[in-house]
Order: structure tokens, then sequence, then C-alpha cells
């Protein structure tokens, strides 16, 4: 084998927020690989690429700010970078904030590798510095790659680098403080070989960097130990500090001179970003980008719903009942008309309540609007015993339970997790939650009654988050996070991004929705479904003040809520959505749409919850979740039937 | 001698000028022993004294007090910590203690108690470990548009101490207080060109000095 065609092996390393994932996808393309590294949450990401011949396997590694080892995400990064011999690191920078990303540059220089520099979020860049890039890779002494990765410029040039071996090893150091140089001099001096050069290593070993210490003897330890001792008593910081302290100095004297800020006029982004910071004006924005969210799924949801709805009744129509009829006679056709009506439901309901909900989500996440309402809400989020950052997977949630609860692995604490998982699966409606409230409620009550629930569930939300703060054991939690600038979403980010969730959601769905409907036709037409109908009519007529065979529509409800839609169409007999109206009276939509909003987490979500916070506590939610439901259902049932 | 410039301290603190009979008072001991002895404090240049109103700490006499203070409450916190004895056994050890505790001493004990959240320890800690400036200002006091320079960092927890590094919170840079969130949020801080929100259990622990 010629050498030219030995496959690479690449790592790419920079900050969060960078845009490291974005040039991923854009070098790999399709076929990447999620993975949890052995023993943690810290997922990362394999793909690869074929160029000149060559084909390069890019490994993603976790964003991290600093390689000292505190946190999981460093660990994992240090780990994987030991223990594959990368043939290049790609360290992406972010051109607009150079040096939190110089920084953690600088430790994978002195770790010895051949580097290349992608420089992204050229396209901001540009409009704001003048950025002298032959100076840079002067100072620097390695490639430098302008890079946007979001619009896919100067991607091909850097795949091109990595294949033709521009990676380089250089000599660039940054001067630590004299003291500092000393102990690295006199450490480094005899120190056994390992796969890292001596000063960086000796580096590593002040600042008390585990991994890398491991790899060294007891006697060079303690010498390290006790110079990192000796220099805290000399100067009155600790060592780690003073290291990070220099590379800042670096860092900060290398931007200035190799960018230059064009003095321009506040732009209109800048204004718009001050303003989204601000208490006064952000409060505001933040609640007209809610009302929105909230109209834009109403208006155009219920819109959706009507075309799908007539389209469907045009493509789909009778088709499977015929089918169904010449098959197996009757009962075919009684099949048949249940497959139909679950697909309508997931066709007509789910898909515009979805798929809208997606949009938006990708909107909120490519604008960079997300970490500045968690900023916001951070405060009010405390009385309930979370983070600010917990918004995100209460968002996701809107979407669909199953990604949200895994999505509060990013909340730290057991207890956090717990909280957040809770909220998640009785007060965040899920996607077809959310269809049952607008699509059955706001479209055969009102927008007002729709406005309503919501407001139920957020004050569910905040007492039951307030309450479950108070009682389980008080753990501080606290933000840091960096706010990225605001950008303009790209129509195929988000195009992509909806795609790629719709697909996830259909794909769990579908199979579920078809099996179901199948059952409950079969249940049906032998009568099997009436022994809990009448029993249960103590809840459903006496509580709820619901036709009694709704119950039927519960059951499945639990297996996903979508079939509760399919279902409720076909026990009420009236043969299609637009119909229901002759079934139940606006008093028992709302009922209805408040139970279900409320009550039991559908099976998938229920079994990520178990694995998630544990069986008995995922019993006592689900528990908690019906008695819940059935008191605020009852209550509403009982109210409403005395105004009205 | 210590003992009476703590009592003055103390009596200081809770308000105004310490009289001689408060003193008196407070330490068990004839007036007339007092007045002999806040004269030669005086003398030292430690307390300032006028007749009729009483004895103020002049700086260095604050800080000399101060000092011992925090020792007082540092031994008193290993006896109630460590040692497991009562408040009352506690403060009287730390009485006798505390006159004889070595700086290089308390800054061990320190460490041996580790750092907890409670602020006794912590600001004695600060004092001792850090060589803090009196009258150091937090991240945390800042005001909206006011711009600083970190001077260092509080050594509360080290897991807190290390997020703050990594994100860039290093001593010499200089930071600008950009917004304040409501119901006790986070701060929303810029350095250079990137924007960082900081919860407060954070932007306490950054010393800073303010700038312009």
């Amino acid at each position: 084998m010629k050498l030219s065609e030995r496959k690479m092996e690449i790592a790419l390393m920079g900050n969060p927020n960078v845009g490291k994932s974005t040039l991923f996808t854009k070098l790999t393309g399709v076929g990447v690989m999620i993975s949890n590294y052995p023993g943690t949450t810290v997922e990362f990401k394999e793909g690869s690429f074929l160029r000149g011949g060559r084909k390069v396997a890019v490994h993603d590694l976790p964003g991290t700010y600093s390689l000292s080892g505190e946190s999981e995400d460093e660990i994992v990064a240090i780990r994987m970078l030991a223990e594959n011999r990368f043939d290049a690191v790609v360290v992406v920078v972010d051109a607009t904030r150079l040096e939190s990303s110089l920084v953690l540059l600088f430790q994978v220089i002195e770790l010895g590798y051949p580097v290349l520099v992608a420089l992204n979020q050229m396209d901001i860049a540009q409009k704001r510095y003048d950025i002298d890039l032959a100076r840079l890779e002067g100072i620097l002494g390695l490639p430098v790659f302008p890079v946007s990765a979001i619009v896919g410029e100067g991607v091909d040039e850097l795949a091109q680098a990595v294949v033709s071996d521009r990676a380089t090893r250089t000599g660039f150091k940054v001067s630590y403080d004299s003291h500092i140089e000393e102990h690295l001099e006199s450490l480094a001096e005899g120190v056994p070989a390992t796969q890292f050069p001596p000063r960086g290593a000796m580096l590593k070993l002040l600042e008390g960097n585990e991994y890398i210490s491991s790899l060294y003897d007891e006697g060079t330890k303690q010498k390290a130990y006790l110079a990192a001792k000796e220099f805290r008593a000399d100067h009155g910081e600790s060592i780690n500090i003073h290291i990070t302290r220099d590379r800042y100095g670096e860092a900060g004297r290398i931007r200035k001179e190799a960018v230059t800020p064009r003095q321009g006029p506040l732009t209109m982004r800048d204004r718009i970003s001050d303003m989204t910071m601000r208490p006064a004006t952000g409060i505001p924005i933040l609640i007209g980008v809610l009302a929105f969210i909230f109209l834009a799924i109403v208006i155009m949801g219920e819109w959706l719903e009507h075309e799908l709805e007539d389209l469907f009744g045009m493509v789909v129509g009778d088709v499977l009942v015929d089918i169904g009829r010449s098959l197996a006679g009757d009962f075919g056709a009684a099949v048949g008309s249940g497959v139909t009506l679950g697909i309508e439901a997931i066709v007509v309901l789910i898909i515009p309540f979805v798929m809208v909900w997606y949009v938006i989500l990708a909107l909120l996440e490519d604008s960079g609007y997300m970490p500045r309402a968690v900023a916001l809400l951070d405060g009010v989020m405390h009385k309930v015993g979370l983070h600010g950052r917990a918004v995100i997977p209460m968002l996701v949630g809107i979407g669909c339970s199953v990604p949200a609860i895994l999505a509060t692995r990013t909340a730290g604490s057991k207890r956090e997790r717990l909280i957040l998982s809770t909220l998640i699966v009785m007060a965040v409606p899920c996607g077809a939650q959310m269809a049952i409230i607008v699509g059955l409620v706001s479209r055969f009550v009102g927008i007002a009654a729709a406005a309503g629930i919501f407001v139920m569930l957020l004050a569910l939300l905040l007492v039951l988050g307030f309450a479950m703060d108070r009682w389980l054991r008080r753990e501080p939690t606290c933000l840091a996070m960096e706010i990225p600038d605001l950008r303009t979403p790209t129509a195929r980010n988000v195009a992509f991004k909806t795609y790629s969730r719709s697909r996830d959601f259909f794909m769990i769905a579908f199979p579920f929705l078809l099996v179901g409907s199948v059952l409950v036709e079969i249940l049906l037409s032998y009568d099997a479904m009436d022994f809990i109908v009448e029993p249960m009519s103590f809840i459903t007529v006496g509580i709820l003040g619901l036709p009694a065979v709704t119950i039927i529509a519960f059951v499945f409800g639990i297996l996903r809520k979508e079939l509760a839609v399919g279902m409720l169409v076909t026990i009420s007999g009236v043969g299609a959505v637009g119909r229901l109206p002759e079934f139940m009276d606006p008093v028992q939509f709302v009922v209805f749409g408040v139970v279900m909003a409320i009550y039991m987490p559908c099976l998938a979500a229920w079994a990520v919850l178990m694995r998630e916070v544990g069986v008995r506590n995922a019993l006592l939610v689900g528990a908690a979740s019906i008695l819940t439901a059935l008191l605020a259902g009852g209550a509403v049932n009982l109210v409403l039937r005395t105004l009205f | 001698m210590e003992d009476y410039l703590l009592a003055i301290y103390r009596l200081n603190k809770e308000g105004g000028p310490a009289k001689t009979n408060d003193v008196a008072e407070r330490l068990d001991i004839s007036p007339a022993s007092v007045t002999e002895m806040v004269k030669r404090l005086s003398e030292l240049g430690l307390v300032d004294y006028e007749r009729y109103r009483g004895a103020t700490l002049t700086r260095k006499g604050y800080r000399q007090a101060h000092r011992m203070e925090r020792k007082h409450r540092l031994v008193e916190k290993f006896f109630v910590d460590v040692l497991k004895s009562d408040a009352d056994s506690a403060h009287t050890s730390a009485c006798h203690i505390e006159h004889g505790l070595s700086d290089e001493a308390a800054r061990q004990l320190c460490r041996i108690i580790g750092s907890p959240d409670e602020c006794d320890c912590e600001e004695l800690c600060e004092d001792l470990c850090e060589n803090r400036r009196l009258g150091g200002t937090a991240l945390s006091e800042l005001k909206e548009g006011e711009s600083a320079r970190i001077s260092h960092l509080i050594c509360d927890s080290p897991e807190k101490v290390r997020k703050l590094i990594s994100m860039g919170l290093v001593p010499g840079r200089s930071v600008r207080m950009e917004s304040d969130m409501p119901m006790r949020g986070p701060m929303v801080l810029r350095m250079e060109d990137s924007l960082v929100a900081l919860d407060r259990d954070y932007t306490r622990l950054v010393m800073v000095d303010r700038e312009e």
C-alpha cells in the first residue's frame, strides 16, 4: 500500500459553540456515528470522508475551554487525544472570539500534536475586523484556514489541507511567568519519555491534570506537587490560575497583533443583541417570542391541519376500507377503517403541530436566541429548583418527551434531572398532546380555551417545580454559560433539522399507530373493550363528565398519545375528526384536553424515564400524573359546568 | 492588651466610639484600668481617644483587631467543626488561643477546615491565603455598564474556581458588566468579544478593581 493511501485519523477540537459540529457535518456528510465515551454521558461523533484517494476518519471531540481535565468533557477530550494517535488535530477557532479559542489551541500545541487551525465564523468576523491571516500564521507557525462552516465556505480547502499533510508541529511557545518556566525546566530534566513532549506534560502536571500525571512516576509527581505548592506560597495565587492567566495574556497579545477592529457604528444586529440581554427590553421580547410561537403553532398548525384533512380525504379516502373488505369481509373493512383513521390522526393532527414546532425550535437554536432566554429565565427557574438551562429540554419536550428526557443529562445533578423530567412529562405538552389541545380544543371550542389549558399547564409547572424544590434536598445550581452572537438561521439548516427530527418522530410513531389501530378494531369488533368501559365509568362519567367509552382513548393514550385521537374518532363512531363535535360538547373537549395533557407519559417516554431516573421514581411520576390529571380534569369539569 | 483592642473593635462595630464603662463591663475590669490601657493604646497609635466620647480604632488598630477577630472565629470554628466542642467552650478556648496563633498557623488551620460556604471562614481564608487587599470589590457588586479588571479569585470551592478559569475569568482581564438578570438571575458580562452569563455564586468569587 502506498503511503498516500494510508487511512488518516484526525480529531476536531474547539470551545463549545464555535461551530465545531457544523464543520464536522460539512466535512463528513452523512453516516455519522454518535457514541458515548465508555462510562460517561459525554457524547462524541465519528464520521469519515474520502479525498485524493485517502480515507480520513474524523473524531469530533467534546467541546471544551481547556484541557486541564476538570470536567467530564475535558477528561474525555484528553483521553481521546492520548489514546488515538491522531495524524492531525484540527483546532476550530472562533474568529469572533479569538482569545478563548487560542487558549485551547495553546494547550493542543503544548501536547505536541500536529495542528491545523480552522478559523471559523469568518463571514461574521470579516464584518467587524480586519484579520491578518499571514500575521496569525507567522506568530503561531501553523497553517490557518479561514472557514465559514455554516455556509460551507473554506471547508474544501481545509479538507484538502488535511489530506496533503499540512498539519504542523509548531515551535510556538507561550512564555509563562519566569518562576513557572524555571519549574518547568527543572521538572522536565531527566523525566521519563512518554508520548507527550516534556514541557507540555510538565505543565499539565503543574496544573494537576490527573490523567497525564498518571503517566509519570511518583517522584516526578511529588516534585510537581511541591513546585505548585512553592509557587502558591510565593505568589499567593495558585499555579493553575497563573498558567491560565499567562495563556490569556498571550492570546490577548496575538489578538492585538493580528486583528484590527473596524470602527463602525453599532450594527442593527448588535443593537438587537443588546436589547435581548437587558431585562427592561429583554423580558418584553421574550414574552413576544413566546406569544409568537403560540400563535404560529395555532394558526399555522390549524391551517395545515385543514389543508391536510382535505388532501387526505382525496388521496386515501376509502381505499383501505375497500381493500380490507375484499380481503376479509366486514371485519376487514372495520380494520381498514381503523387503520385509515389512525393514519389520518397522525397526518392531520400530528404533522402540522409537530413539524411547525420543529421549524420553530430549529430557528430558536440557530439564531442564538436560546441562551439569551436561558439567561433571562435563570432567576425564575431557580425558584423551581432548576437552572435556566432547563429551558432547553423543556422546549425540546414540546416536540417529544423522549429526546427531552435524554436532554436532561445536561442538567447536572440527579435532583435536577428528576425535577426536570417530571415537569417535562407532566406539564410540558408533547407534540401529540399539543395536537389535542390545539387541533381539537382550539378548533372545536376556541383559541381562548386552548390558551386557558396552556396557562393551566404553566401554573402546574410552577407549582410542581416549587413543591419539588421544597421537597427534595437542596443542591445549589449555578449557571455559567457563554452567550453566542445572534445570527440569521439558514433555510437549509432549519430544513435539515426539522427533517431529521420529524423522521425520528414518525419512525417511532407509525408502527405503534398501525398496530394499535388494528388491535383496537379487533377488540371493538368482538366487544372486548366493554369490560373496562362500564367499571371505569365512575371516573370518565362520574368525575370527568365524559362519555364512558373515552376510557378506551385514555388506555391507548398510554401506548402513544397520538393513538388517543384516532381512538376517539373510532369509538365515537362519527367517522372523521371533523365530525367529533357530534360526539362531545365544548366542555367535554376542554376536560379531555386537560386530562390528556397531564396524565401518564406514553410508553416510550416512560421507558426512558425509568432508565434515567429509576423505576421507583418513574412509578411515582406515573401515579402522580394520573392523580393530577383526574383532579385537574374533575375540577375543570366542575367549574365549567357551574359557569356555563 | 489585645483583649482591649478586640472589645473596642466589637463596640465600634455595634455603633460609635467605645465608652470606657462599656469596655470595662465587657471585660469585667474596673473602669480605671480601662482608661489607663486605652491611653497606652492611643500612644501606640492604635486608637483615637476622646474624653467623654470614647475610643475609636485607628486604621492600624482596626486592621490588627480585624485580624484577631478573624483568628478568633477561625479557632472557634475549628473547635466546633473538628473537635466537636460546644459553642461556649469553643469561645473561651478561642479567647486564649487567638493571641498565640501565628499567621502561618492560622493559614494551616484554614486549610484543614477546608473552605466551607459560611462566609466567616471564607472571609478569613481570603484575607490570610490570598493576601486580599482591604476594600476589594467582588464582581457581583458591579453596576450595569461598569468595567473592572480582575484582581484575583477567592479560594472558595476549587471546582468553581476551575470553571471560572476555564471560562476565561482570570486575573488581569477586563470585564464589563452588561446586564443584571431579574430575580437574582445571572449577570451578563463582556470580556473582549465574548458574552458570558454567570450566576452570583460565581461572580462573588471574582475580585475586581473598578476601571475608569
